[in-house]
């Protein structure tokens, strides 16, 4: 079988330009908590559990959850990684760490930044959140977690 | 073509639920999925532990902008330590999430399994979600003329419009007609008191297609619970069995047919109706729901689905035949023209609302005459699937 | 009012503005390989010919072309070449760009349906493609005029082809 010519190739982008994501109606009040400077889980009044990230049903009972409580218990590192290359594969200056962060009595944890040196993480570690000055109802909203 | 079907099991829904369809919601992409399965589930009278399996089916994730996006709605379509299944052929796709939904259980794999269709355009908002259509196209025969999406459409309306002797006033009938219908009903976005003249005379898009032709871009799902006999029977007293089913595939290459005509439509319903022992559709389907993203669809379809002689679908409407107090009752819902277009969950909308006719469930939208058989019916893709689903009491 | 009781949370175009925290711009770019059949189809538009490919058993002549018969799934080598001349299956007036643009001037699109010397098709399956007709006024696709009416492609010179469905600039509509 001959390949009859030159082979065309077409380059071609993507069709959307930007997504812009809603974020719930529980979600949007948890983001609002998040900009007053306080970390919330959504509460099931049925079965009496208490989860991040928020969303409107419960997702042990299946039921409708409207309710956001403060977090009583303390956020502790249930895992991490070091992160020494770029999207592109740069070696980065240096290195980040991205942990799961649990919090305890709660199901569920949130993703974010930690900041301390790398030999010095460990699973279990304590932790507390540190928010930046200038909020506006986001994730980004907290800069980081260190040590507690 | 001949079906060769072994069914092991009688299936039966016994409960349908959706959310509103409107053009912008606040809820995520898994809490659209979870009002709807709950309230099937409620309707069904089961709780999210009785399911054994899920089918889940949603247009591309280039829509809700995020990758995977069947995982992701994933936990409010209840289907985390599930069987879980995604589906999509395009607009086809709400019909095809209840076939596949048939499979599950009419093989004896399931006992009883949830259809979710979800969908959130509104995402997709820059610069618009039509805009995801663009890589419909083949890149190198249609790509460089920059086409829009609507050319399809206008150029297949122009064809049965020619070939039929069909005007756009009598295609206009059916935008009024399926307007005026989704006034009742109250999960509708774009329900309507609309005349002839307010179609011809709203914005030419592409001649012959005006806006009031076309349904409007919504976020939406819907939800049905489907059992085998034994457990239709347990849980009410009116299960809805799905006698037929039929599905075809014709190919994208649409410049090289005919477009007149839905030939690939004509065999998927075929297929229904062999399985359902139907003989002769025009009497003894007594409600339908053909799919209806643009006015002249419906009677395109129609025809193709055996309902209308050819050519004579726009005759039909014109006499009334297709109101809901007529002979064949068709979108009674409002169907995508007054109710909204979530491309998968609209499908799955047409079989939730013959599910709840057969049931005389459709409160004011009910059709005057007794219906104990009906059709949904949905397309997709480059004008090229065809799925069909009977419904009977 | 709770979701599950209203069944969502309908917004309009400034209460979703208001909501929205979280924008992401997609980076992907792609590139198409035409395959066999199309890169040989390019290079002949590039020659200012149509060509087609041809499957003996099912007497079909494909444009766009294919190296294998959909129907009959047989491997085809045999290529034809295409008159520039057909009909319009369909046309259509285009009043929008494809970003949904008001265009300043309106375009006339059509399906042609092209002629291939020696060859003949059923009116269900043919070989056409989608293009641009020119020589036609609004009027004539309106009153339906346009249809089965005869289509002669108009070339870009020479010089200026590069191996693209836009080396045709349009099919002229011949009228007589």
């Amino acid at each position: 079988m001959s390949i009859g010519g030159k082979p065309y190739i077409r380059e071609i982008e993507m069709e959307i330009n930007a997504y812009h994501y809603t974020p719930g109606p529980i979600g949007l009040k948890w983001l609002e908590g998040l900009k007053k400077g306080s970390i919330l889980a959504a509460l099931c009044d049925r079965c009496g559990l208490k989860y991040i990230p928020p969303k409107i049903y419960c997702p042990r009972c299946f039921l409708e959850v409207t309710q956001l409580v403060e977090i009583s218990g303390k956020p502790y590192l249930a895992g991490f990684t070091v992160v020494y290359k770029d999207f592109d594969g740069n070696q980065l200056e240096e290195p980040i760490i991205v942990g799961l962060i649990k919090f305890e009595g709660i199901e569920g944890g949130l993703i974010h930044y930690i900041r301390t040196q790398p030999e010095r993480v460990f699973i279990g570690m304590k932790l507390e959140p540190v928010f930046k000055s200038e909020r506006r109802g986001s994730i980004t909203d907290i800069e980081y977690f260190r040590p507690a | 073509m001949k079906a060769n079907i072994y069914v092991k099991k009688r299936v039966a829904i016994v409960g349908a639920g959706m959310t509103l369809f409107r053009r912008r919601m606040l809820e995520t992409p898994q809490e659209l999925a979870w009002i709807a399965t709950r309230r099937a589930l409620d309707q069904a009278g089961l709780e999210l532990k009785d399911i054994d399996c899920v089918v889940s089916g949603s247009a591309p994730d280039a829509f809700d902008g995020v990758h995977l996006k069947g995982e992701y709605y994933s936990e409010g379509a209840g289907a985390i330590r599930k069987p879980h299944m995604r589906v999509y052929v395009g607009g086809g796709t709400g019909v095809f999430v209840a076939i596949a939904a048939w499979w599950h259980v009419a093989s004896g794999l399931c006992k009883r399994v949830l259809a979710v269709a979800e969908e959130k355009m509104s995402s997709a908002a820059d610069p618009h979600p039509q805009a995801v259509f663009r890589h419909i196209w083949d890149p190198f025969m249609e790509k460089p003329l920059n086409p829009n999406l609507i050319w399809i459409f206008a150029l297949e309306m122009h064809r049965y419009m020619h070939k039929c002797g069909v005007t756009k006033e009598d295609i206009a009938l059916v935008a009024v007609k399926n307007k005026r219908n989704a006034l009742d009903n109250p999960y509708a976005q774009a329900a309507a008191n609309i005349t002839v003249d307010d179609v011809l005379n709203s914005e030419p898009l592409v001649y012959p297609v005006n806006r009031l032709d076309i349904s409007p871009v919504s976020d939406g799902a819907a939800a049905l619970v489907m059992v085998s006999e034994e457990w239709a029977r347990r849980l009410t007293d009116t299960p809805i069995w799905v006698e037929g089913i039929g599905y075809t595939l014709d190919t994208s290459y649409w410049t090289n047919r005919e477009l007149s005509y839905p030939v690939y439509l004509k065999n998927a319903a075929e297929m229904a109706y062999k399985m359902a022992g139907i003989e002769r559709p025009m009497k003894e389907i007594d409600v339908a729901e053909p799919y209806d993203p643009f006015d002249y669809k419906e009677l395109h379809h129609l025809e193709g689905l055996g309902l209308a002689p050819r050519c004579k679908a726009a005759e039909m409407t014109k006499e009334g035949v297709t109101q809901r107090n007529g002979d064949l009752p068709v979108c009674p819902s409002g169907g995508l023209l007054g109710v909204g277009n979530p491309i998968a969950a609209a499908g799955l909308m047409k079989v939730a609302e013959i599910f709840w006719q057969l049931r005389g469930e459709a409160g004011k939208r009910q059709v005057k005459k007794s219906a104990t058989t009906g059709l949904a019916q949905a397309w997709g893709d480059l004008m090229q699937i065809g799925t069909v689903v009977i419904l009977r009491r | 009012m709770t979701s599950y009781i209203r069944g969502g949370t309908p917004l309009s175009d400034d209460e979703f503005k208001a909501v929205i925290k979280e924008i992401d711009r997609p980076k992907a770019r792609y590139n198409m390989a035409a395959g066999i059949a199309y890169s040989r189809f390019l290079e002949g538009l590039k020659k200012g010919e149509i060509l087609g490919t041809y499957c003996p058993s099912c007497r079909l002549v494909h444009i766009p072309p294919k190296i294998y018969c959909p129907y009959c799934f047989r491997y085809i080598s045999k290529w034809v070449r295409a008159s520039d001349e057909g009909k319009v299956v369909t046309a259509v007036i285009s009043y929008l760009s494809a970003t949904l643009e008001k265009l300043e001037k309106p375009e006339i699109i059509g399906v042609i349906r092209l002629d291939v010397p020696g060859y003949r098709f059923t009116s269900y399956r043919f070989p056409g493609i989608l293009h641009r007709i020119c020589g036609a006024s609004e009027e004539d696709v309106k009153t339906q005029r346009i249809f089965d009416a005869r289509v002669k492609a108009r070339w870009l010179p020479p010089d200026k082809r590069k191996g693209s469905i836009t080396d045709i600039e349009c099919f002229e509509v011949i009228w007589g």
